[in-house]
């Protein structure tokens, strides 16, 4: 069995670690944890292929969607933080600022 | 109780489904068992080098996390919402 093949098969267990936290978990940062999971192995996904395929484009991409992920964590806590203010809580389940 | 056991059932079809799709297209990208390492200086300034042909994406990309670097600390400060 090739060696890529192990990458793939983590990154898939990594992934449905993520979609799984996002579907049962109700807390707010959990959930940003999950999205992380799921973004790392897209990331690990890339970095296998590009290693083994010999072409650095691969890595760049992973860079570029780490920076991106960075991003959203930072908007995701700050929404997070302005939304405690307002309820007292981050269960998602609670919030409905967003609903009319 | 049920609804544990149909977010299970649901992760579990996620990676079926995704286990199913690494080994169909196996054929594709078999053949490639060994890691070649990419240098720095590749991933830097080589022919597809963050400063070479991303370079644009990666001026784009500067812009991008400050933007979300003020958009953060406008919307966690104070009186915001």
């Amino acid at each position: 069995m090739a060696d890529l093949y192990m990458y793939l098969i983590v990154s898939a267990v990594i992934f449905t670690i993520g979609a799984y936290g996002i579907i049962t978990q109700r807390s707010g940062i959990k959930i940003l944890m999950c999205i992380e999971l799921m973004l790392n192995s897209a990331n690990l996904n890339l970095v296998a292929f590009s290693s083994f395929n010999d072409n650095a484009s691969g890595q760049v991409f992973a860079l570029f969607s780490i920076a991106i992920a960075a991003a959203e964590a930072a908007i995701g806590f700050a929404i997070l933080v302005a939304l405690f203010r307002v309820r007292d809580t981050i269960n998602l389940d609670n919030i409905n600022i967003l609903r009319w | 109780m049920l609804n544990k056991i149909f977010n299970l059932i649901v992760a579990l079809l996620l990676f079926t489904a995704m286990f199913i799709s690494i080994n169909d297209s196996f054929s594709v990208w078999s053949g490639k068992d060994q890691a070649n390492e990419i240098t720095v200086e590749t991933l830097a300034t080589g022919a597809g080098g963050i400063f070479s042909n991303y370079i644009f994406s990666f001026e784009l990309l500067s812009l991008l996390l400050v933007a979300a670097l003020i958009g953060a600390l406008y919307i966690a400060k104070k009186e915001a919402l």
